[in-house]
């Protein structure tokens, strides 16, 4: 039997493979990333199936653009820049479906210590992603990208085709949009969040 | 914003990103290359990536080609009647489903039955090139030529398997499988593949006239791996499963 090389390809490796015409090594990219990718869409798109269309035509358009992805960058935020613009552009051209609020909100966040408290944090998640609906899709982005994908600001730059000084600016202000939302729809929900902040010193 | 309501926002978001639960994952990866494949043979079977600017020019032309390559297999009499399921992919390949019925066709032969025994520098004469050998496989149990149409295809035979590598592109094979067939659309080497799973089904093999070949016919009772290299047209036949399949292509030089 054919042995393969039990070493993991490179980002870098595999871009290269597949400028060159080797589908196999694109295939490893778009089995590295799918994960992140979809989470992206979902979270722009808030719709499963529309989320699986993006990412699917994403990887093509990324595929086409391979020439253009300039070899060091990170491959990462290149390819989620590609996603969540798709995405964008798919939340507007079909408006927007809920039900993913639901979905996302349902599971227990692993720090809760008890069942009563997982419930309320559940519960808690729910509201505030309602609440992010409300706010500029620009702000949404830099949050999911920051808070919910764990992506550095040097990436969230790359991922918005943003300098790293807007990518600050642009957290911070929607930090404090996302507060004015909150205080005006849900205002126990930051009273809440202090006293988790209690409960957990 | 004070600190303690950025701090406020900031652990809220966090708590409801711990507890965001999203769709499972699809898989993507076979979807994506089928779309590039499928891309390629219409582009030609060059990378998309490798075309940049000269993308719309190049496309006029794979079209004009691919219009040329339906119009050739169309004036083929299977062609006519049935409709191909698996066409353009892989280039001289088409796969019709549904076209037999296992229970009646012939029973299936064996190289030694059709082709000739012959040697390695004889069969590397007949591809113009030296013969790929897959490693790790030990030497072939036999080696086998056969014509047809005047166009020379070399069997390596192996105790699990038989390869098949043949040289040139005016060729067609049609393979008509049941209904029940599994056809499936895989990348080998970084190209694009058929594999089929089946009982039993149907090769022809027609010429650069459009004429099917006589004495080509046989009946295959084992899966098939199919995909075109840079200069060889290669065939697994096998009763290994699709992975195994894979691994000794991968293994070709």
């Amino acid at each position: 039997m054919a042995h393969e090389d039990a070493r993991t390809p490179t980002d870098e490796e595999l871009v290269r493979a597949a400028r060159a015409g080797d589908l196999d090594a694109f295939g490893g990219i778009v089995e590295r990333y799918q994960a992140v990718a979809f989470r992206a869409a979902c979270l722009v798109t808030r719709d499963a199936a529309a989320a699986e269309d993006v990412c699917q035509e994403g990887f093509l358009r990324a595929h086409r653009a391979l020439h253009r992805f300039r070899a060091g960058e990170p491959l990462r935020p290149w390819l989620l820049r590609i996603v969540t613009n798709l995405a964008r552009n798919e939340l507007r051209s079909r408006g927007r479906r809920l039900g993913l609020v639901t979905r996302l909100g349902r599971a227990t966040p692993g720090v809760a210590s008890g069942p009563e408290r997982a419930l309320e944090a559940a519960e808690r998640s729910a509201r505030v992603l309602a609440v992010m609906q409300r706010l500029p899709i620009a702000d949404r982005e830099v949050l999911y990208l920051r808070h919910f994908l764990d992506l550095p600001e040097a990436e969230i730059a790359t991922a918005i085709g943003k300098r790293r000084g807007t990518v600050k600016s642009r957290l911070s202000r929607a930090h404090a949009r996302l507060r004015d939302v909150i205080a005006a729809q849900d205002p126990e929900l930051l009273a809440e969040g202090t006293r988790g902040e209690a409960a957990d010193d | 914003m004070t600190d303690a309501d950025r701090a406020r926002v900031e652990r809220l978001l966090a708590e409801a990103a711990r507890g965001a639960a999203y769709p499972p994952p699809p898989a993507l990866r076979a979807r994506v290359l089928a779309s590039l494949a499928a891309e390629r043979a219409r582009a030609g079977g060059r990378p998309a990536v490798a075309r940049g600017r000269r993308r719309t020019v190049l496309t006029a032309v794979a079209a004009l080609v691919a219009a040329f390559a339906l119009a050739a297999v169309a004036a083929i009499p299977p062609a006519r009647t049935a409709v191909a399921e698996f066409f353009g992919l892989v280039a001289g390949e088409r796969i019709e489903r549904g076209a037999v019925v296992p229970s009646n066709l012939p029973a299936p032969a064996r190289p030694d039955q059709f082709a000739r025994p012959a040697g390695l520098t004889e069969a590397a004469a007949a591809l113009g090139a030296e013969v790929p050998l897959p490693a790790d496989y030990g030497t072939p149990e036999g080696i086998f030529i056969v014509a047809y149409g005047g166009h020379p295809l070399v069997i390596l035979q192996y105790p699990t398997f038989d390869l098949w590598e043949t040289r040139g592109e005016s060729f067609v094979v049609v393979k008509r499988v049941p209904a029940d067939a599994i056809l499936s659309i895989e990348t080998v080497r970084g190209r694009p593949a058929y594999w089929i799973e089946s009982r039993a089904y149907e090769v022809r093999f027609f010429g650069p006239d459009g004429v099917e070949v006589l004495g080509a016919r046989r009946t295959v009772d084992r899966h098939a791996l199919i995909w075109r290299g840079e200069e060889l047209y290669y065939r697994i036949e096998t009763e290994l499963p699709l992975g195994a399949a894979r691994d000794v292509a991968a293994s070709l030089p």
